[in-house]
Protein backbone atom coordinates (compact mmCIF):
# COMPACT_ATOMS: atom_id res chain seq x y z
CA UNK A 1 0.00 0.00 0.00
CA UNK A 2 2.61 2.35 1.18
CA UNK A 3 4.42 1.69 -1.92
CA UNK A 4 1.63 2.35 -4.00
CA UNK A 5 0.88 5.95 -2.91
CA UNK A 6 4.93 6.24 -3.14
CA UNK A 7 4.66 5.43 -7.03
CA UNK A 8 1.28 7.61 -7.38
CA UNK A 9 3.29 10.50 -6.15
CA UNK A 10 6.17 10.09 -8.35
CA UNK A 11 3.73 10.19 -11.26
CA UNK A 12 2.12 12.47 -10.34
CA UNK A 13 5.51 14.69 -9.70
CA UNK A 14 6.45 13.12 -13.06
CA UNK A 15 3.11 14.50 -15.16
CA UNK A 16 3.04 17.93 -13.36
CA UNK A 17 6.83 18.80 -14.28
CA UNK A 18 5.98 17.80 -17.48
CA UNK A 19 3.46 20.02 -17.59
CA UNK A 20 5.01 23.17 -16.43
CA UNK A 21 5.84 25.85 -18.84
CA UNK A 22 9.65 25.51 -20.23
CA UNK A 23 9.70 29.38 -20.94
CA UNK A 24 8.11 32.55 -19.55
CA UNK A 25 5.89 33.32 -22.49
CA UNK A 26 2.34 32.68 -20.72
CA UNK A 27 0.55 31.37 -23.43
CA UNK A 28 3.05 28.65 -24.21
CA UNK A 29 0.56 25.59 -24.00
CA UNK A 30 -1.79 27.59 -26.55
CA UNK A 31 0.89 27.88 -29.17
CA UNK A 32 1.72 24.61 -28.73
CA UNK A 33 -1.94 23.60 -29.28
CA UNK A 34 -2.67 26.34 -32.18
CA UNK A 35 0.47 24.88 -34.15
CA UNK A 36 -0.40 20.69 -33.96
CA UNK A 37 -4.06 21.93 -35.07
CA UNK A 38 -3.87 24.43 -37.81
CA UNK A 39 -0.05 24.10 -39.00
CA UNK A 40 1.03 20.65 -38.22
CA UNK A 41 1.18 19.82 -41.29
CA UNK A 42 3.20 22.35 -42.87
CA UNK A 43 5.81 22.38 -39.91
CA UNK A 44 8.19 19.82 -41.29
CA UNK A 45 11.20 20.67 -38.79
CA UNK A 46 11.67 19.79 -35.32
CA UNK A 47 14.29 22.28 -34.73
CA UNK A 48 13.07 25.89 -35.89
CA UNK A 49 12.70 28.93 -35.26
CA UNK A 50 8.73 30.79 -35.77
CA UNK A 51 8.47 34.73 -36.22
CA UNK A 52 5.08 35.77 -35.24
CA UNK A 53 3.74 38.67 -37.24
CA UNK A 54 0.05 40.47 -36.80
CA UNK A 55 -1.32 42.72 -38.70
CA UNK A 56 -2.19 45.53 -35.78
CA UNK A 57 -5.94 45.75 -35.85
CA UNK A 58 -5.95 48.24 -32.79
CA UNK A 59 -4.13 51.32 -32.05
CA UNK A 60 -4.82 53.48 -28.74
CA UNK A 61 -4.60 57.01 -29.34
CA UNK A 62 -1.38 57.77 -29.98
CA UNK A 63 0.18 54.19 -29.56
CA UNK A 64 0.71 51.72 -33.29
CA UNK A 65 2.91 49.63 -34.68
CA UNK A 66 5.79 51.33 -36.80
CA UNK A 67 7.75 48.55 -38.14
CA UNK A 68 7.04 46.55 -41.16
CA UNK A 69 7.41 42.87 -41.60
CA UNK A 70 9.96 43.12 -44.48
CA UNK A 71 11.96 45.28 -41.96
CA UNK A 72 11.88 42.52 -39.37
CA UNK A 73 11.77 39.92 -42.07
CA UNK A 74 15.44 41.38 -43.49
CA UNK A 75 16.85 41.64 -40.30
CA UNK A 76 15.82 38.02 -39.06
CA UNK A 77 17.15 36.24 -41.89
CA UNK A 78 20.35 37.45 -41.63
CA UNK A 79 20.55 36.59 -38.22
CA UNK A 80 18.97 32.80 -38.49
CA UNK A 81 21.92 31.40 -39.63
CA UNK A 82 21.16 27.47 -40.09
CA UNK A 83 18.37 27.50 -38.10
CA UNK A 84 15.07 26.77 -40.53
CA UNK A 85 12.89 29.85 -40.02
CA UNK A 86 9.07 29.59 -40.26
CA UNK A 87 6.74 33.20 -40.46
CA UNK A 88 3.20 32.92 -39.51
CA UNK A 89 1.75 36.21 -40.47
CA UNK A 90 -2.60 36.66 -40.95
CA UNK A 91 -2.36 38.90 -44.16
CA UNK A 92 -2.99 36.61 -46.79
CA UNK A 93 -2.00 39.72 -49.76
CA UNK A 94 1.22 39.81 -47.61
CA UNK A 95 2.43 36.26 -49.23
CA UNK A 96 3.11 36.70 -52.94
CA UNK A 97 5.65 39.94 -51.94
CA UNK A 98 7.21 38.50 -49.70
CA UNK A 99 7.40 35.32 -51.26
CA UNK A 100 8.80 36.51 -54.43
CA UNK A 101 11.82 38.32 -51.70
CA UNK A 102 12.71 35.39 -49.65
CA UNK A 103 11.32 32.41 -51.73
CA UNK A 104 12.99 29.53 -50.19
CA UNK A 105 15.01 30.64 -47.44
CA UNK A 106 11.51 31.14 -45.40
CA UNK A 107 8.71 28.56 -44.73
CA UNK A 108 5.26 30.36 -44.61
CA UNK A 109 2.52 29.88 -42.72
CA UNK A 110 -1.14 32.22 -43.07
CA UNK A 111 -3.43 32.15 -39.80
CA UNK A 112 -6.56 33.57 -39.53
CA UNK A 113 -6.53 36.44 -36.99
CA UNK A 114 -9.36 35.73 -35.34
CA UNK A 115 -8.43 32.12 -33.92
CA UNK A 116 -4.63 33.68 -33.58
CA UNK A 117 -5.87 35.56 -31.29
CA UNK A 118 -8.05 32.75 -29.57
CA UNK A 119 -4.88 31.27 -28.87
CA UNK A 120 -2.81 34.53 -27.68
CA UNK A 121 -0.75 34.75 -30.76
CA UNK A 122 1.27 38.20 -29.77
CA UNK A 123 -1.03 40.62 -31.43
CA UNK A 124 1.02 44.25 -31.33
CA UNK A 125 4.07 43.43 -30.99
CA UNK A 126 6.09 40.17 -33.42
CA UNK A 127 7.88 37.57 -31.50
CA UNK A 128 10.38 35.32 -32.36
CA UNK A 129 9.82 31.57 -30.77
CA UNK A 130 12.99 29.09 -30.88
CA UNK A 131 11.76 25.32 -30.80
CA UNK A 132 14.31 22.44 -29.92
CA UNK A 133 12.57 19.05 -30.34
CA UNK A 134 9.74 20.77 -31.55
CA UNK A 135 9.22 22.10 -27.73
CA UNK A 136 9.76 25.76 -27.23
CA UNK A 137 13.00 26.91 -25.52
CA UNK A 138 12.78 30.32 -25.93
CA UNK A 139 10.99 33.84 -26.98
CA UNK A 140 11.31 37.31 -27.61
CA UNK A 141 9.32 40.07 -28.65
CA UNK A 142 10.80 41.76 -31.82
CA UNK A 143 10.56 45.41 -30.36
CA UNK A 144 9.31 47.54 -32.83
CA UNK A 145 10.67 50.36 -31.14
CA UNK B 1 -46.55 32.15 23.75
CA UNK B 2 -43.17 31.88 22.23
CA UNK B 3 -44.73 31.04 18.67
CA UNK B 4 -46.65 34.40 19.06
CA UNK B 5 -43.14 35.85 20.25
CA UNK B 6 -41.48 34.67 16.99
CA UNK B 7 -44.71 35.25 14.56
CA UNK B 8 -44.36 39.04 15.60
CA UNK B 9 -40.59 39.18 14.94
CA UNK B 10 -41.19 37.46 11.73
CA UNK B 11 -43.69 39.65 10.78
CA UNK B 12 -41.70 42.56 11.57
CA UNK B 13 -38.85 41.52 9.32
CA UNK B 14 -41.09 41.55 6.84
CA UNK B 15 -42.28 44.25 6.82
CA UNK B 16 -38.68 45.96 7.42
CA UNK B 17 -37.23 43.89 4.12
CA UNK B 18 -40.51 45.18 1.60
CA UNK B 19 -39.97 48.64 3.00
CA UNK B 20 -35.63 48.21 2.40
CA UNK B 21 -36.36 46.52 -0.77
CA UNK B 22 -39.25 48.99 -2.44
CA UNK B 23 -36.23 51.89 -1.30
CA UNK B 24 -33.76 50.51 -3.62
CA UNK B 25 -34.47 51.75 -7.04
CA UNK B 26 -34.26 49.39 -9.67
CA UNK B 27 -33.68 49.56 -13.20
CA UNK B 28 -36.01 48.95 -15.89
CA UNK B 29 -35.58 46.70 -18.60
CA UNK B 30 -33.98 48.07 -21.60
CA UNK B 31 -35.49 46.96 -25.05
CA UNK B 32 -33.19 47.08 -28.15
CA UNK B 33 -33.12 46.97 -31.58
CA UNK B 34 -30.32 47.36 -34.60
CA UNK B 35 -31.71 48.32 -37.80
CA UNK B 36 -28.42 48.68 -40.51
CA UNK B 37 -27.88 50.49 -43.77
CA UNK B 38 -25.29 49.97 -45.94
CA UNK B 39 -24.45 52.47 -49.03
CA UNK B 40 -21.97 52.13 -51.12
CA UNK B 41 -19.92 55.72 -51.43
CA UNK B 42 -16.95 56.83 -53.31
CA UNK B 43 -13.61 55.51 -52.25
CA UNK B 44 -11.67 57.26 -49.79
CA UNK B 45 -14.77 59.08 -49.00
CA UNK B 46 -14.30 59.66 -45.20
CA UNK B 47 -17.46 59.94 -43.18
CA UNK B 48 -17.44 63.07 -41.03
CA UNK B 49 -20.64 63.29 -39.23
CA UNK B 50 -24.18 63.25 -38.83
CA UNK B 51 -26.41 66.74 -39.01
CA UNK B 52 -30.15 66.91 -37.98
CA UNK B 53 -32.06 69.42 -38.37
CA UNK B 54 -35.84 70.38 -39.25
CA UNK B 55 -35.45 69.58 -43.01
CA UNK B 56 -34.16 66.11 -42.18
CA UNK B 57 -30.73 63.51 -41.00
CA UNK B 58 -27.98 63.68 -43.09
CA UNK B 59 -24.67 62.26 -42.93
CA UNK B 60 -21.64 64.28 -44.39
CA UNK B 61 -18.39 62.89 -45.71
CA UNK B 62 -15.20 64.34 -47.95
CA UNK B 63 -12.27 63.59 -49.79
CA UNK B 64 -9.12 64.06 -48.24
CA UNK B 65 -7.88 66.41 -51.35
CA UNK B 66 -11.32 67.34 -52.58
CA UNK B 67 -12.91 70.88 -51.96
CA UNK B 68 -16.17 69.51 -51.79
CA UNK B 69 -18.53 67.67 -48.62
CA UNK B 70 -20.52 64.92 -49.48
CA UNK B 71 -23.85 64.95 -48.17
CA UNK B 72 -26.48 62.37 -47.92
CA UNK B 73 -29.94 62.28 -46.38
CA UNK B 74 -31.76 59.71 -44.35
CA UNK B 75 -35.26 58.94 -46.64
CA UNK B 76 -37.24 56.21 -45.34
CA UNK B 77 -34.72 54.35 -43.01
CA UNK B 78 -32.19 54.10 -45.68
CA UNK B 79 -29.71 57.21 -46.86
CA UNK B 80 -29.20 58.55 -50.51
CA UNK B 81 -26.76 60.77 -51.41
CA UNK B 82 -28.38 64.50 -51.16
CA UNK B 83 -25.89 67.28 -52.79
CA UNK B 84 -22.12 68.38 -52.39
CA UNK B 85 -21.53 71.46 -50.57
CA UNK B 86 -18.37 73.10 -51.73
CA UNK B 87 -15.80 74.68 -48.87
CA UNK B 88 -14.89 77.91 -49.63
CA UNK B 89 -11.90 78.59 -51.95
CA UNK B 90 -10.57 81.32 -49.90
CA UNK B 91 -10.82 79.16 -46.91
CA UNK B 92 -8.74 75.74 -48.84
CA UNK B 93 -6.02 78.28 -49.72
CA UNK B 94 -5.56 79.87 -46.27
CA UNK B 95 -5.19 75.62 -44.42
CA UNK B 96 -3.65 74.50 -48.07
CA UNK B 97 -0.24 74.37 -46.50
CA UNK B 98 -1.20 72.96 -43.11
CA UNK B 99 -1.79 69.54 -44.99
CA UNK B 100 -4.49 68.62 -42.32
CA UNK B 101 -7.83 66.87 -42.21
CA UNK B 102 -10.67 68.42 -41.54
CA UNK B 103 -13.78 68.11 -39.47
CA UNK B 104 -16.46 70.09 -38.82
CA UNK B 105 -19.52 70.80 -37.09
CA UNK B 106 -22.91 72.15 -38.40
CA UNK B 107 -24.36 75.39 -37.07
CA UNK B 108 -26.85 75.05 -39.82
CA UNK B 109 -27.01 73.59 -43.20
CA UNK B 110 -25.47 77.00 -44.69
CA UNK B 111 -23.09 77.81 -41.82
CA UNK B 112 -20.13 75.42 -40.71
CA UNK B 113 -17.34 75.01 -38.24
CA UNK B 114 -14.33 73.93 -39.52
CA UNK B 115 -11.28 72.69 -37.48
CA UNK B 116 -7.91 72.07 -37.63
CA UNK B 117 -5.33 70.60 -35.53
CA UNK B 118 -3.98 74.80 -36.22
CA UNK B 119 -7.16 76.52 -37.20
CA UNK B 120 -11.32 76.77 -36.20
CA UNK B 121 -13.14 78.73 -39.16
CA UNK B 122 -16.33 79.89 -39.59
CA UNK B 123 -17.69 78.92 -43.12
CA UNK B 124 -20.39 80.35 -45.10
CA UNK B 125 -21.58 77.75 -47.17
CA UNK B 126 -24.69 79.22 -48.84
CA UNK B 127 -22.21 81.90 -50.38
CA UNK B 128 -18.74 80.58 -50.58
CA UNK B 129 -17.16 82.38 -48.52
CA UNK B 130 -14.72 82.17 -45.61
CA UNK B 131 -15.98 84.43 -42.49
CA UNK B 132 -13.48 83.93 -39.72
CA UNK B 133 -10.03 82.05 -39.50
CA UNK B 134 -8.67 81.69 -36.03
CA UNK B 135 -5.77 79.69 -35.04
CA UNK B 136 -5.18 77.96 -32.19
CA UNK B 137 -1.49 79.69 -31.16
CA UNK B 138 -3.47 82.99 -30.42
CA UNK B 139 -6.59 82.03 -28.95
CA UNK B 140 -4.67 79.93 -25.91
CA UNK B 141 -0.87 80.20 -25.02
CA UNK B 142 1.29 78.85 -27.61
CA UNK B 143 1.52 75.41 -25.63
CA UNK B 144 -2.11 75.10 -25.57
CA UNK B 145 -4.62 74.29 -27.92
CA UNK B 146 -8.35 73.40 -28.72
CA UNK B 147 -8.74 69.72 -29.28
CA UNK B 148 -11.67 68.14 -31.58
CA UNK B 149 -11.79 65.09 -29.58
CA UNK B 150 -11.36 62.88 -32.02
CA UNK B 151 -14.13 64.84 -34.69
CA UNK B 152 -16.73 65.06 -32.38
CA UNK B 153 -17.41 68.24 -32.61
CA UNK B 154 -21.08 69.91 -31.75
CA UNK B 155 -22.03 73.25 -31.66
CA UNK B 156 -24.02 74.78 -28.78
CA UNK B 157 -26.69 76.85 -30.19
CA UNK B 158 -28.10 77.85 -26.26
CA UNK B 159 -24.42 78.88 -25.03
CA UNK B 160 -23.75 80.20 -29.10
CA UNK B 161 -20.19 78.62 -28.39
CA UNK B 162 -18.17 75.10 -29.66
CA UNK B 163 -17.24 72.86 -26.64
CA UNK B 164 -13.83 71.93 -27.01
CA UNK B 165 -11.05 69.80 -25.17
CA UNK B 166 -7.77 71.90 -23.73
CA UNK B 167 -5.03 70.12 -24.40
CA UNK B 168 -1.39 72.08 -23.15
CA UNK B 169 2.26 71.23 -23.25
CA UNK B 170 2.17 67.45 -24.57
CA UNK B 171 -0.81 67.24 -27.40
CA UNK B 172 0.17 63.45 -27.22
CA UNK B 173 0.83 62.38 -23.96
CA UNK B 174 -1.28 64.40 -22.37
CA UNK B 175 -0.07 66.14 -19.14
CA UNK B 176 -2.70 66.37 -16.31
CA UNK B 177 -1.82 68.46 -13.55
CA UNK B 178 -3.96 68.93 -10.15
CA UNK B 179 -4.99 72.12 -11.59
CA UNK B 180 -5.30 71.19 -15.48
CA UNK B 181 -8.48 72.77 -16.75
CA UNK B 182 -9.58 70.69 -19.61
CA UNK B 183 -12.90 72.26 -20.76
CA UNK B 184 -13.54 75.30 -22.58
CA UNK B 185 -16.48 77.16 -24.98
CA UNK B 186 -15.14 79.21 -28.19
CA UNK B 187 -16.99 82.01 -29.45
CA UNK B 188 -16.28 82.29 -32.75
CA UNK B 189 -18.56 85.95 -32.01
CA UNK B 190 -15.50 87.14 -30.26
CA UNK B 191 -12.62 84.33 -30.83
CA UNK B 192 -12.33 84.25 -27.39
CA UNK B 193 -11.91 80.71 -24.89
CA UNK B 194 -13.79 80.67 -21.87
CA UNK B 195 -12.34 77.67 -20.01
CA UNK B 196 -14.69 76.26 -17.58
CA UNK B 197 -13.42 75.52 -13.65
CA UNK B 198 -13.57 71.62 -14.35
CA UNK B 199 -10.53 70.27 -13.22
CA UNK B 200 -8.90 67.18 -13.99
CA UNK B 201 -9.35 64.68 -11.29
CA UNK B 202 -7.81 60.91 -11.87
CA UNK B 203 -4.15 63.00 -11.47
CA UNK B 204 -2.48 59.97 -9.66
CA UNK B 205 -4.14 57.42 -11.43
CA UNK B 206 -3.68 58.46 -14.76
CA UNK B 207 0.30 58.80 -13.75
CA UNK B 208 0.01 55.42 -11.63
CA UNK B 209 -0.29 53.47 -14.61
CA UNK B 210 -3.80 52.47 -13.05
CA UNK B 211 -5.16 53.31 -16.46
CA UNK B 212 -5.05 50.92 -19.29
CA UNK B 213 -5.90 53.77 -21.43
CA UNK B 214 -3.43 55.79 -23.40
CA UNK B 215 -6.43 58.24 -23.97
CA UNK B 216 -7.33 59.35 -21.05
CA UNK B 217 -9.06 62.26 -22.20
CA UNK B 218 -12.70 62.94 -20.51
CA UNK B 219 -16.00 62.00 -22.21
CA UNK B 220 -18.00 65.05 -22.68
CA UNK B 221 -21.63 66.10 -23.40
CA UNK B 222 -23.96 68.99 -22.73
CA UNK B 223 -27.54 69.83 -22.34
CA UNK B 224 -27.82 73.41 -22.86
CA UNK B 225 -25.95 74.88 -20.53
CA UNK B 226 -25.24 71.71 -18.26
CA UNK B 227 -21.92 70.38 -18.99
CA UNK B 228 -21.45 66.65 -17.84
CA UNK B 229 -18.27 64.98 -18.36
CA UNK B 230 -17.01 61.41 -17.15
CA UNK B 231 -14.15 59.77 -17.60
CA UNK B 232 -13.36 55.42 -18.74
CA UNK B 233 -12.53 53.78 -15.49
CA UNK B 234 -14.42 56.01 -12.95
CA UNK B 235 -18.39 55.76 -12.64
CA UNK B 236 -18.41 59.11 -11.42
CA UNK B 237 -20.15 62.20 -13.41
CA UNK B 238 -19.45 65.43 -12.86
CA UNK B 239 -21.58 68.38 -14.44
CA UNK B 240 -20.99 72.11 -14.45
CA UNK B 241 -24.01 74.41 -15.10
CA UNK B 242 -22.72 78.05 -16.42
CA UNK B 243 -25.39 79.58 -15.64
CA UNK B 244 -25.23 79.44 -12.13
CA UNK B 245 -21.88 78.94 -12.21
CA UNK B 246 -22.02 75.31 -10.31
CA UNK B 247 -20.03 72.23 -10.04
CA UNK B 248 -21.45 68.86 -9.09
CA UNK B 249 -20.77 65.46 -9.30
CA UNK B 250 -22.85 61.68 -8.78
CA UNK B 251 -21.57 58.47 -8.35
CA UNK B 252 -23.56 56.49 -10.73
CA UNK B 253 -23.23 52.61 -10.98
CA UNK B 254 -25.07 50.52 -13.68
CA UNK B 255 -25.54 46.69 -13.07
CA UNK B 256 -23.11 45.90 -15.51
CA UNK B 257 -20.44 47.96 -14.03
CA UNK B 258 -17.01 46.52 -12.25
CA UNK B 259 -14.39 48.32 -11.28
CA UNK B 260 -10.80 47.55 -12.93
CA UNK B 261 -8.74 44.60 -11.24
CA UNK B 262 -5.63 45.55 -9.66
CA UNK B 263 -3.08 45.23 -12.66
CA UNK B 264 0.26 44.32 -12.31
CA UNK B 265 2.48 47.56 -13.98
CA UNK B 266 5.94 46.05 -13.48
CA UNK B 267 7.81 46.83 -16.90
CA UNK B 268 5.56 48.80 -18.76
CA UNK B 269 8.52 51.26 -19.40
CA UNK B 270 9.05 48.67 -22.35
CA UNK B 271 6.83 50.18 -25.08
CA UNK B 272 6.04 46.80 -26.31
CA UNK B 273 4.79 45.56 -22.74
CA UNK B 274 2.91 48.96 -22.12
CA UNK B 275 1.24 47.92 -26.09
CA UNK B 276 0.51 44.59 -24.42
CA UNK B 277 -0.61 46.43 -21.35
CA UNK B 278 -3.00 47.98 -23.41
CA UNK B 279 -4.37 45.44 -25.43
CA UNK B 280 -5.32 43.41 -22.38
CA UNK B 281 -6.95 45.74 -20.92
CA UNK B 282 -9.44 46.80 -23.56
CA UNK B 283 -10.36 43.06 -24.35
CA UNK B 284 -11.16 41.90 -20.76
CA UNK B 285 -11.47 44.95 -18.14
CA UNK B 286 -14.63 46.98 -18.27
CA UNK B 287 -14.95 50.43 -19.29
CA UNK B 288 -16.76 53.42 -20.14
CA UNK B 289 -16.66 54.76 -23.82
CA UNK B 290 -18.97 57.61 -24.21
CA UNK B 291 -21.44 60.14 -22.81
CA UNK B 292 -24.15 60.95 -24.93
CA UNK B 293 -27.21 63.50 -23.94
CA UNK B 294 -30.05 62.78 -26.61
CA UNK B 295 -31.88 66.05 -26.62
CA UNK B 296 -34.87 64.01 -28.23
CA UNK B 297 -35.48 62.38 -25.32
CA UNK B 298 -33.75 64.15 -22.53
CA UNK B 299 -32.02 61.50 -21.48
CA UNK B 300 -28.24 60.53 -21.24
CA UNK B 301 -26.24 57.90 -22.26
CA UNK B 302 -23.42 55.94 -20.64
CA UNK B 303 -21.60 53.75 -23.11
CA UNK B 304 -19.36 51.31 -21.86
CA UNK B 305 -17.76 47.71 -22.93
CA UNK B 306 -17.90 44.75 -20.64
CA UNK B 307 -15.73 42.89 -18.62
CA UNK B 308 -15.03 39.47 -19.45
CA UNK B 309 -12.67 36.75 -18.19
CA UNK B 310 -9.53 35.56 -20.03
CA UNK B 311 -10.36 32.01 -21.34
CA UNK B 312 -13.89 30.65 -22.55
CA UNK B 313 -14.74 26.94 -21.52
CA UNK B 314 -12.56 25.13 -24.50
CA UNK B 315 -9.54 27.16 -22.88
CA UNK B 316 -8.96 29.47 -25.35
CA UNK B 317 -8.58 33.49 -24.97
CA UNK B 318 -11.94 35.25 -25.44
CA UNK B 319 -10.96 37.76 -28.12
CA UNK B 320 -12.75 41.48 -28.42
CA UNK B 321 -15.46 39.29 -31.35
CA UNK B 322 -16.82 38.44 -28.35
CA UNK B 323 -16.85 41.38 -26.21
CA UNK B 324 -20.22 42.80 -24.87
CA UNK B 325 -20.62 46.71 -25.26
CA UNK B 326 -23.83 47.65 -23.85
CA UNK B 327 -25.36 51.55 -22.60
CA UNK B 328 -26.64 52.73 -19.54
CA UNK B 329 -29.69 54.69 -20.08
CA UNK B 330 -30.23 58.30 -17.46
CA UNK B 331 -32.75 60.58 -16.93
CA UNK B 332 -32.32 63.61 -16.95
CA UNK B 333 -31.30 64.26 -13.13
CA UNK B 334 -28.75 61.28 -13.86
CA UNK B 335 -30.71 58.94 -12.63
CA UNK B 336 -30.30 55.30 -14.01
CA UNK B 337 -33.46 53.82 -16.29
CA UNK B 338 -31.35 51.07 -17.41
CA UNK B 339 -28.77 49.06 -19.28
CA UNK B 340 -28.55 47.51 -22.65
CA UNK B 341 -26.55 44.83 -23.32
CA UNK B 342 -25.21 43.28 -26.91
CA UNK B 343 -22.28 41.34 -28.28
CA UNK B 344 -19.81 43.03 -30.67
CA UNK B 345 -18.71 46.42 -31.00
CA UNK B 346 -20.94 48.40 -33.93
CA UNK B 347 -19.45 51.98 -33.83
CA UNK B 348 -16.87 54.02 -32.76
CA UNK B 349 -19.26 56.43 -31.41
CA UNK B 350 -22.85 57.40 -31.34
CA UNK B 351 -24.76 59.95 -32.21
CA UNK B 352 -28.47 61.01 -31.53
CA UNK B 353 -31.43 61.63 -34.01
CA UNK B 354 -35.38 61.91 -33.68
CA UNK B 355 -35.15 58.89 -35.03
CA UNK B 356 -33.06 56.76 -32.77
CA UNK B 357 -28.63 56.56 -32.08
CA UNK B 358 -27.15 56.48 -35.21
CA UNK B 359 -23.43 54.74 -35.37
CA UNK B 360 -21.23 54.02 -38.53
CA UNK B 361 -18.79 51.98 -39.67
CA UNK B 362 -16.62 52.03 -42.80
CA UNK B 363 -15.05 49.29 -44.98
CA UNK B 364 -13.56 49.64 -48.75
CA UNK B 365 -16.45 51.90 -50.28
CA UNK B 366 -19.20 50.92 -48.26
CA UNK B 367 -20.67 52.78 -45.37
CA UNK B 368 -22.64 50.61 -43.13
CA UNK B 369 -25.23 53.32 -40.92
CA UNK B 370 -25.80 51.46 -37.47
CA UNK B 371 -29.44 52.62 -35.98
CA UNK B 372 -30.00 51.36 -32.19
CA UNK B 373 -33.76 51.76 -30.79
CA UNK B 374 -34.42 51.81 -27.44
CA UNK B 375 -37.55 50.90 -25.78
CA UNK B 376 -38.09 51.31 -22.16
CA UNK B 377 -40.43 53.33 -19.65
CA UNK B 378 -39.36 56.51 -17.91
Amino acid sequence: MKNNILILTVLMMVFSCSHQPKTSYKEEALLHKYLKKYHSDNIIHKDYSLMTYRTLGLCQGQVCAGISLDTILAQEVKNKGNVELYVLFDKKEDLAKIKAKYGNTLHYLIGDSHIMDQYGIPRAVPAMFYFKNAKLIKWKQIDRY
Amino acid sequence: MQNNYMLKNLGLLFLISVLFCSCLEKEKEIKYSFTQDTIVIAKNLQIKGFYEDKSGIYFYAKKYYCDSLFLYQEQNGHFEFHSFLNLPKSYLDSIKELNSAIDLAFINLDSVIAYTPQTIALLDLKNNALLKLFHHSDLLNDTCLLLNRGGKLKWNPERKTLPMMIICNDVSRRTWNYDTKFLGEFSLETGQVNILPLIYPYVEEYYGNKNYYSGTDPMITFKRDRYVVGFNTSPVIFTYTANNNKIDSFFIVNSNYKPLDEVDTTGLSNPSNYINFIIEGSTYQFYFEQLVYDEYKDVYYRFFAKDMPKKNKDGLLNTLKDKYYGLTVMDKNLKIIGDALWQGKKTNYWVPSSKGLLGMSSYDDKVIIIKLTLTYEK
